[in-house]
């Protein structure tokens, strides 16, 4: 009887067989090589493979590594914090006002649109409305609330916020939506009979059973922006991001620095994957 | 004294379908009262209209005599254990209980104790640390009725609460919930489409059908003296015989069907009206030749029924249907395809005059339109 369970088993791991075999040999398998390069000794043009912890006492110690880090932590949790406020409402408003299905998809489609065009051209529009003679400066110009073209619209870290929730709070509207949808209304009714107002029942019912949507969509939004490195390079203007900061490294091949920062990169990352996935209760999703 | 519920000249529409059509009728404080109906009748829609789950199109419903028609359901001191439990998917049995309690911020202590007391109650205590997912659909709809129950409501609305249980489990919670009833002398609003359910719960049943009460009256008399057909048909099992006043007067009535002209005392009625005659089948008389009762037919048995306890027999009298109930297993001597001969006496026999109310209702509607 246990060996036929175990067949069965080992069937329905055939179905994940292509997919796993991608994933560790397109994405384990370098990490791991990152992860080696990361403890080696660096020569110029190159590495030895003299194993040392010089590289992450250079990630720890060295100023603009730690800067830089702090600003892309804090660039992707200002955008997380501002695509949950604003996705939130929109999540609740498809799930429990539109009515109709034909709608709710209508909806979804049209918040699907940005992802019609491509990554950095969907940046690049942003340009024509944010630069110095760019739509939003005309228009202040033109009714008079500013005498001289702002530059804070382009090139800014307000900028690259803006442009980075606009390209990621779809990642966050889905998730929740679909966990809204999956509340019974009735939850909402049973909570009123027992005594529960309005504000009860939103915190105690929706708020904590949209939890596990929630930190999916923020655990998606906070590693998009954290890996994005063209936004603040086109529109953030002279910030400077981690990815960058990599892609510096690899460019003057310091591949141990390069590694180390990585490296990091990958555990905070997973820090934040798995304490978010924690507090939101993601495995409610199975149930 | 106040009632503990009034409902006054209610309605509610979907669309063009009145759900609930002008409806009026007391809930006495302490009341086990009891609202059944075919499916779509309108039993749900008139409980969520008492928690305001939703808002009537017109009329009030007042609650210990005040005005609660626009008050919003947490204001009210009501619970509701739902049709189909809704019971919350995150919490466990114990804290899907405390919920009520939780929210009228009452003391750890009293949560503790309490939450205890009515899972012993529905006999869930073992079960306190399970999500609802992982409970049988009957011990779902008993954390449903602790979960209710918990909060001490003045009234208490419950929508088919044991439409989900084996027959046993049924009747013992049937018990238990009339035990806990008489202990707690809280106001219960029970929904059922099962009239055994009624009969052995309610102290007054309400019949509702299309939206209007058919008839509201004790629950024995709901049986016995059923106001129209509809009711008759609905609550229990019975004899309908269809026929017309053939002449009335001096007090007397004569009404000719096809099983014969049949004579009553009292009642005003006219020439050529459409009436049924009514009796239950443990008043229809049963034997192998010439029943006793002051009518008597000949007819053939058609099928014949036993649960052990009762006996029910069809007996085919010139093409209609006449039941006759007697205790124990089927007597030896009435075969299926027997004759036989039934009987009924004059006194068992009630004359009803009206299909249903909604019927009625549509003939009235159409006389006003003419
Ligand atoms: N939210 C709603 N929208 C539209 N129609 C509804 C709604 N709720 C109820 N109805 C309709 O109102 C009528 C009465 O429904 P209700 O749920 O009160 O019946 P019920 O007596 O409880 O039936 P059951 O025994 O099947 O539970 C039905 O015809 C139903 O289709
Ligand atoms: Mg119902």
């Amino acid at each position: 009887m246990s060996s036929e369970q175990g067949s069965k088993n080992l069937g329905s791991y055939l179905l994940v067989a292509p997919t796993l075999v991608v994933v560790v040999v397109f994405l384990v398998l370098p990490l791991l090589l990152v992860l080696r390069v990361s403890f080696l000794h660096h020569v110029p043009l190159g590495y030895t493979n003299q194993p040392t912890l010089e590289n992450y006492g250079f990630v720890f110690t060295n100023e603009g590594v730690r800067n830089t880090l702090a600003f892309t932590l804090e660039t992707a949790s200002i955008v997380t914090a501002v695509s949950l406020l604003l996705a939130y409402p929109v999540a609740y408003f498809l799930a429990r006002k539109v009515k109709s299905f034909t709608l709710k998809t209508g909806f979804l489609v049209f918040l699907l649109i940005p992802f019609w065009i491509d990554f950095t051209t969907r940046s690049l529009a942003w340009i024509p409305w944010l630069g110095t003679q760019g739509i939003i400066n005309d228009a202040l110009l033109a009714i008079g609330a500013i005498n001289q073209p702002a530059t804070i619209f382009l090139y800014s870290s307000f900028a690259m916020d803006l442009v980075m929730v606009q390209a990621y709070t779809l990642f966050m509207v889905a998730p929740l939506f679909i966990s809204m949808s999956k509340i019974d209304p009735i939850l909402y009714e049973a909570a009123q009979t027992l005594g529960a107002s309005r504000l009860r029942t939103f915190l105690h019912i929706n708020l904590r059973l949209t939890l596990p949507g929630m930190g999916i969509g923020c655990v998606f939004v906070f590693l998009s922006s954290l890996a994005d490195f063209a936004t603040p390079k086109l529109i953030g203007g002279l910030v400077t991001s981690i990815g960058e900061l990599i892609k510096d490294n690899v460019t003057f091949i310091n591949l141990p620095n390069a590694s180390a920062i990585s490296a990091l990169v990958v555990v905070i990352a997973l820090a934040v994957l798995v304490l978010t996935f924690r507090l939101t209760h993601v495995e409610q999703i199975f149930e | 004294m106040t009632h503990a519920v009034e409902v006054d000249g209610v309605s509610k529409k979907f669309g063009s379908l009145a759900a609930v059509n002008n409806v009026s009728f007391n809930i006495e404080s302490g009341e086990f009262f009891c609202l059944i109906g075919p499916s779509g009748s309108g039993k749900t829609t008139t409980l969520r209209l008492l928690a305001g789950l939703v808002q009537p199109d017109s009329g009030r419903i007042l609650i210990h005599g005040d005005d609660y028609t626009h008050v919003p359901t947490f204001k009210r001191p009501i619970s509701m254990v739902f049709q189909t439990w809704a019971l919350f998917p995150h919490l466990t049995v114990f804290d899907n209980v405390a919920f009520g309690l939780r929210m009228r911020n009452a003391p750890r202590q009293t949560i503790q104790e309490e939450v205890r007391k009515t899972l012993e109650l529905v006999r869930m205590s073992e079960y306190a640390n399970r999500k609802p997912r992982e409970l049988s659909g009957g011990q779902q709809q008993r954390v449903g009725i602790a979960r209710a129950l918990v909060v001490r409501p003045d009234i208490i609305l419950l929508d088919e609460p044991l439409g989900n249980l084996d027959f046993k489990l049924q009747l013992q919670l049937q018990e238990e919930l009339s035990q806990m009833h008489r202990q707690l002398r809280i106001t219960f609003v029970y929904v059922t489409h099962d009239q055994r359910q009624a009969m052995a719960l309610g102290e007054r049943v309400c019949v509702m059908n299309n939206g209007n009460i058919e008839q509201l009256d004790e629950t024995a008399k709901v049986y016995s003296k059923p106001s129209n057909v509809f009711v008759a048909r609905f609550v229990g099992e019975s004899n309908i015989v269809e026929g017309s006043v053939k002449s009335s007067g001096g007090g007397k009535n004569t009404v000719e069907t096809v099983l014969g002209s049949f004579v009553f005392d009292g009642g005003s009625f006219q020439r050529e009206q459409r009436v049924w005659l009514f009796w239950r089948p443990e008043n229809t008389l049963i034997a192998s030749e010439s029943a006793s009762g002051d009518y008597a037919f000949e007819g053939v048995v058609s099928a014949i029924e036993t649960s052990g306890q009762v006996t029910q027999y069809v007996v085919d009298v010139g093409g209609i249907p006449i039941r006759a109930v007697k205790t124990g297993l089927p007597d030896p001597e009435i075969g299926e395809k027997a004759k036989v001969s039934v009987g009924v006496k004059r006194d068992q026999i009630l004359l009803l005059d009206t299909p249903s109310v909604s019927e009625t209702g549509q003939v009235e509607r159409a006389v006003l339109g003419a």
